[in-house]
């Protein structure tokens, strides 16, 4: 009997089926000396018992909801509309998001009926009860509307027009772009932080005003178990150029509550370069740009109404949620979740402020060991880990005052506002203005030194006294004083500086970084090596990185007598636009931008048809990627004598990119992690590194590798399976449980 | 699932509001779970249920007898359950099982049925249908209006899909 007749014949028997007594000896012999179905065998039985355990979420006791439904229609002799359900509520309801839904414990069930006999039913007392039932129904209903228009975080499900997802990205850029003010406050509730401390509640209010305007109040409500535990209030406050915050020193979560200094802490910056990376505004509090940027981890849940305002719930993974929890996390010490972990997040369907956020774990094996290494209780997939509901919105004029920065000791960025008609004056170049702007507005114009500066930094408060940013200067004049020590001023700047000419609209900026060029400058400006080439419109090429969470894109190209890196959240086509409108953008990359020179080899870039006909071995592409991944960059690379190949594959959403490397070899290098173990990809044994993301193995005489961070065993082996070189017959049919996209 | 008393069946037949409520509460748990597992959302369950149950007694008048009652009733909550994916026109993100405490290896448990979720639709409802619910192959093949030897070998490929998939996190959980 062969192994593929037997494991089906097995299969069959364990759901019921029968067969011929010789047939089923035969399976049985089979079984008993094949290990491969022996191991079939035990496989099937361990999915059986797994399955079969009953399963522990509540289902809800729909009966009554259902007999209301179907005795309204038999009564009325029509349907009900879809959307129309019957249930009733009462104002407890109103703090839980789903107030449509019947909740079990709320429908006492009710106890068996005899059958009844044959003969016409009893409607009359039926039409009775539920006719008073309809009038409980309505009047509940009636409190939950006038209740949830107060300002409690009542949310209310409701059928309403869908929201795509791969919609959400635009439309939140384009409310980004919109925004001018914003005041919300949110009620915070936090759960396991500490065995001592199993909830905690904050109150978090937040203001924005375009175009760097920020602030936020935490204040912290717990009642901690003794005096030592170090409270969260916080706050940050942004106005321009200065940047202050203060709240609790660092301390680990596991050092509670013996942190080793519990007293506020003040931090305060001054000449901030405009959005700073460094002294960065968490404007995902306002419109979570950055949370939404890539659609393909977004699913929209349903629609309703937050605050009375129609909203959408879409649901994405913790990792990319990140920038919207940025705002709590400027100070103090919060709980950690794992990337996997899902964030509901309800969306104001007019101006896309986040209203209402939760977390709840994900079930996975390896969060549940992730979390026992966190010293986490158990944590049902159910329940919520983490809470921020919005309880008012106002969109008017902040009050006075409201953004003024505290005085006091400051460190300096070094950034000098100065007018762009200056800015020659200062710099000694003529800068490079772009000809459009995506219809953004000239912001601040600043001088400010290389990241490695050639000599001492000129800038202190003394030297640029007068300057004080109140955010008083009208648009189009960065605020300081221009008619401070000029020439004073001119003679400080070392050689080494790089003006910043920002751009914004809203939360939308733009911001073009120049320095000086001879052309050969070893290193790209303000991308990586492996950034993707890209034609600009007009003519002439540029290097682009995909923003991250933490920052937007970059992109970066060569202008003459300047280097220029534009950093923006703008969309990609319309930041090639931008560049596109500098005239003496229409030149290539330089080559040593891309191409890099050690001791020990060297990297160069190629087209992918180049290095094929550079290498002895075939190259080989993956068929089946994740969402949203392409190739971006080939390699050349040259290390003691042996030539292989890189191929970067990203996304223009910023996820984590991956990387495929070749090169000849008869087997795997030495290990570099303590901890690793054999795979097999397709016909070899390979070695896949949990540490590092990285899955290798050796196949005619050719060494692979294949990483990616946060890319688990089953995403490379997908991706590997995948792999084709030119003529290679197409991959078979995708295995249904396998996903190039599971993390 | 078990078959419903022929009286209560019978009474349902010709109209007894009564006797079709005793069929609810047999079935209902059953139906929002079924629907749970097509649709993966606990919202969009609730409304499958109820909506099979609207049809069902809308058109329980055209119920032969041909199939059991509970593969009939599958069959349009199944019906009901694309009808309402076609609605949302996103793909249903898949609600985790919660981690039941109380049984042996609850995270090798909730990998299984992330497993299942990610098997192709037509391999995780005839798993779903006979390993879940216990369905025999026939009552399966009537819910899914698909032949017995259809059932037969999606169930074998979806065994060999899942037992891989355990035998793969096992590795990496002794790694």
């Amino acid at each position: 009997m062969r192994c593929e007749r037997a494991e089906l014949a097995w299969s069959e028997r364990m759901d019921g089926g029968r067969s011929a007594v010789a047939l089923a000896e035969a399976l049985d012999a089979h079984v008993e000396t094949c290990p491969a179905c022996a191991a079939f065998a035990d496989g099937a039985q361990r999915v059986r018992e797994l399955a079969r355990i009953t399963v522990a979420e509540p289902v809800p006791d729909l009966v009554g909801p259902i007999m209301q439904r179907i005795s309204l229609e038999e009564g009325r002799g029509r349907a009900r509309p879809a959307r129309w359900r019957l249930r009733a509520v009462d104002a407890a309801d109103i703090a839980r998001p789903e107030t449509i839904r019947t909740d079990p414990a709320r429908t006492a069930p009710r106890p068996a009926r005899e059958p009844a006999p044959s003969r016409a039913p009893r409607r009359r007392p039926r039409r009775r009860r539920e006719a008073f039932q309809l009038g409980t129904a309505l009047i509940a209903g009636a409190l939950v509307g006038s209740l949830v228009t107060g300002t409690g975080p009542g949310v209310v499900t409701q059928s309403g027009r869908p929201v795509p997802a791969a919609a959400i990205p635009n439309r939140v850029v384009q409310a980004a772009a919109a925004v001018r003010t914003f005041h919300a406050t949110y009620a915070v509730t936090e759960w396991h932080f500490r065995p001592a401390v199993p909830v905690r509640r904050f109150t978090a209010n937040v203001w924005f005003e375009a175009p760097e305007r920020f602030r936020l109040d935490l204040a912290d409500h717990t009642a901690y178990p003794a005096k030592g535990w170090a409270g969260n209030d916080a706050s940050l406050v942004v106005n321009g150029s200065r940047w202050y915050r203060s709240g609790p020193g660092p301390c680990p979560m596991s050092a509670y509550p013996s942190c080793p200094d519990v007293a506020t802490q003040v931090q305060r910056v001054d000449h901030r370069a405009p959005f700073s990376a460094g002294a960065a505004v968490p404007t995902d509090a306002v419109v979570p740009v950055q949370a939404l940027a890539d659609s393909s981890a977004l699913h929209v849940l349903r629609t309703g109404r937050v605050l009375d305002r129609p909203a959408v719930e879409v649901e994405l993974p913790y990792a990319r949620a990140r920038p919207l929890f940025s705002l709590l996390h400027e100070a103090g010490a919060w709980r950690p979740f794992h990337p996997r972990d899902r964030v509901h997040l309800w969306l104001d369907r007019a101006g896309w402020f986040p209203l209402r956020y939760v977390v709840l774990p994900d079930p996975s094996p390896a969060r549940a060991r992730w979390a026992a290494r966190q010293g986490l209780p158990f944590e049902p997939a159910s329940s919520e880990i983490f809470e921020a509901s919005a309880t008012a919105l106002d969109l008017g004029t902040p009050r006075p005052g409201l953004f003024a920065v505290p005085r006091g000791p400051s460190t300096s960025e070094g950034a000098t506002s100065v007018l762009l008609r200056d800015l020659d004056t200062h710099w000694d170049l003529a800068p490079v203005i772009p000809e459009r702007t995506a219809g953004l507005d000239l912001y601040r114009v600043v001088v400010a030194p290389d990241p490695a500066p050639q000599g001492r930094l000129p800038f202190t408060d003394e030297a640029v006294a007068g300057s004080a940013d109140a955010g008083g200067a009208p648009r189009g004049q960065p605020p300081g004083n221009s008619d401070g020590p000029r020439a004073g001023f001119h003679a400080l700047v070392p050689p080494s500086t790089h003006a910043v000419i920002s751009y914004s609209r809203g939360l939308t900026y733009l911001n073009l970084r120049e320095r000086r060029s001879t052309g050969k400058e070893p290193e790209a400006f303000g991308v990586s090596s492996t950034a993707e080439e890209v034609r600009l419109p007009g003519g002439g090429s540029a290097l682009f990185d995909a923003g991250t969470g933490s920052g937007g894109h970059h992109l970066a190209f060569h202008a003459g007598r300047v280097d220029v890196s534009i950093e923006s959240n703008l969309a990609k086509k319309d930041l090639l636009e931008v560049a596109g409108s500098v005239a003496a953008s229409r030149r290539e990359v330089p080559r040593t931008w891309v191409d890099q020179r050690s001791h020990g080899g060297s990297t160069t870039r190629v087209s992918l048809d180049e290095a094929r006909s550079e290498v002895p071995f075939a190259i080989p592409l993956p068929e089946a990627l994740p969402a949203g991944y392409r190739l971006t960059a080939v390699e050349r690379v040259d290390v003691a004598g042996v030539r292989g190949v890189t191929l970067y594959f990203a996304t223009e959403t910023g996820s984590t990119g991956l990387r495929l490397h070749l090169e000849p070899a008869s087997g795997l290098p030495a290990a570099s992690s303590a901890r690793q173990y054999s795979v097999r990809v397709g016909g070899a044994t390979g070695r896949f590194t949990p540490s590092r993301n990285l899955l290798e193995w050796v196949a005619d005489g050719v060494y692979v590798s294949l990483d990616g961070a946060g890319r688990g065993l089953s995403s490379l082996l997908s991706i590997a399976a995948s792999l084709r070189s030119p003529g290679e017959a197409p991959a078979p049919p995708a295995d249904p449980a396998r996903d190039p996209g599971d993390g | 699932m078990q078959d419903p008393d022929p009286r209560t069946l019978s009474g349902a037949l010709q109209g007894d509001l009564g006797a079709f409520e005793d069929l609810v509460r047999l079935y209902q748990v059953e139906v929002w779970r079924y629907a749970y597992h097509l649709t993966g959302n606990r919202a969009t369950a609730e409304d499958v249920t109820q909506e099979t149950f609207l049809r069902a007694f809308r058109f329980l008048g055209s119920f032969r007898g041909e199939a059991k009652f509970s593969s009939w009733l599958l069959r349009i909550a199944r019906n009901c359950s694309m009808d309402a994916l076609r609605r949302s026109r996103d793909i249903p993100t898949p609600e985790r099982a919660p981690i039941v405490a109380t049984t042996p290896d609850p995270s090798l448990r909730a990998e299984l049925l992330s497993a299942v979720r990610a098997l192709s639709s037509g391999h995780r409802e005839p798993f779903v249908l006979v390993e879940v619910f216990g369905l025999s192959y026939q009552e399966a093949a009537d819910v899914l209006q698909v032949r017995v030897g259809t059932v037969k070998s999606r169930m074998h490929r979806a065994r060999q899909v899942l037992i891989r998939h355990l035998t793969d996190e096992e590795a990496v959980d002794e790694a």
